[in-house]
């Protein structure tokens, strides 16, 4: 019996095109557009809740993270060591649990020693706003509610203290 | 608004996807590889009337190079948020893993009536385990949460800049296409193995059946959300 080769000449095609994409093109479209941050109100764990909208005006540093994700606990102890830093001169973090429970987030931030604000997006509102596929995820949102710079994966301490710096 | 590229080249992308698979990163990948091997070795042994071992590569060669295709296709579109096109699919995915839920629990269906009713055998194509293998790669693409890797966290820094997300996407590609190839030759590997032995052939109906149940568990923890669970506390274990 003769085998139709179209299946496997299109899935050729596709492949030969992916591959010969160029890999040094940008499209030319520029960076300066800042998007608003997704306005939102979460409970902390600690009592209350943090909401946006009532920190305006001021820097905000949001984390996703989860209890589950290996490279959320890099780091965790480097946004507390920050965060001793700024909080005096009006930062404010924030961190959010998502995909996760509860208990296994709270027991996270006690093992990782990170006493920030933190909440957990229960229904995934949040993470879905602000587009998170991947964790750990930090966005940067200066005092006009806009988003200013997004880290997606484990930050260096000296890349976050310069995005704060550059927005205060 | 976002990090700062690096200069990645496409080997190098299609390795640290490769590599992720056989290092501590699996802890992540765990959220769907168990299931693909189920998906896989489902498929295989489900075929009505089916007594010895056909080629493993022949046999799932299709299946797999469909999954590859759409799991990585989707995969990179959901990383390169600054696409246009990635943007609806990033907010909805709390619903589209619902969605994804109820489509896994199609092709369990489909595996277990197969594995039943020798009168649906003449479904049974490499055309069919094409679309249902393209159904699941999408169904997993979309419930993943990936950790995010040194490497990925540099793509990352392409992918979600409007001015590089083609650049991002096109690197998020080939890094979830060796991600994907690690799991196929892990998978093949696995039934070649299993094949091999008589005793697993006349067992043959349970496997595929376990298969089943594995990928009904998965369907209805992500219709329910209860696929948080399975990530907190059984991957938490791992850690």
């Amino acid at each position: 019996m003769r085998t139709s080769l179209r299946p496997w000449a299109t899935l050729a095609l596709i492949v030969g095109l992916l591959l010969t994409h160029g890999c040094g093109e940008h499209d030319g479209q520029t960076n300066a557009v800042l998007e608003d941050a997704a306005p939102f109100t979460l409970e902390l764990f600690s009592g209350g809740s943090f909401s946006l909208a009532e920190n305006k005006g001021k820097v905000i540093v949001i984390n996703f993270f989860a209890s589950w994700c290996v490279s959320c606990g890099e780091e965790s102890p480097m946004i507390e060591r920050v965060a001793k830093d700024y909080l005096p001169r009006g930062v404010a973090f924030l961190a959010v649990a998502v995909d996760d429970t509860e208990q296994k987030a709270r027991d996270y931030l006690k093992k990782a020693g990170l006493n920030i604000p933190a909440g957990l997006d229960k229904s995934g509102k949040i993470k879905d706003a602000y587009g998170i596929y991947g964790m750990p995820t930090t966005f940067f949102i200066d005092q006009a509610g806009k988003v200013r710079y997004m880290h997606a994966g484990a930050m260096g301490e000296q890349l976050m203290r310069h995005e704060i710096d550059r927005l205060l | 608004m976002g990090q700062g590229g690096s200069v990645i080249g496409a080997g190098e992308a299609v390795w640290g996807g490769f590599s992720a698979f056989f290092s501590i990163w699996q802890l992540c990948i765990l959220q769907f590889s168990p299931f693909f091997l189920a998906f896989i070795v489902g498929t295989f042994f489900c075929t009505p009337g089916q007594r010895h071992a056909p080629p493993v590569i022949r046999a799932t060669l299709p299946a797999s190079l469909a999954w590859t295709l759409s799991f990585t296709l989707l995969y990179s579109l959901l990383i390169a948020s600054a696409l246009p096109l990635s943007r609806p699919l990033i907010s909805n995915l709390g619903s589209l893993r619902i969605i994804a839920g109820v489509l896994i629990l199609l092709v369990s269906l489909y595996i277990f009536l197969m594995g039943r009713r020798a009168s649906l055998a003449k479904w049974h194509r490499p055309s069919t385990l094409i679309v249902l293998a393209m159904v699941i790669g999408i169904s997993f693409a979309l419930m993943y949460s990936p950790c995010i890797t040194p490497m990925l966290s540099d793509i990352m820094g392409l992918a979600t800049q409007r001015g590089t997300a083609r650049e991002g996407w096109y690197l998020a590609f080939l890094y979830g296409l060796g991600t994907s190839i690690a799991m196929c030759a892990f998978a093949w590997a696995l039934i070649a193995v299993l094949s091999r032995s008589a005793a697993v052939w006349r067992k043959a109906r349970w496997i595929s059946d376990a298969c089943v149940l594995v990928l009904v568990v998965l369907g209805l923890m992500n219709i329910s959300g209860l696929m948080t669970f399975y990530k907190a506390f059984l991957l938490g274990l791992a850690l």
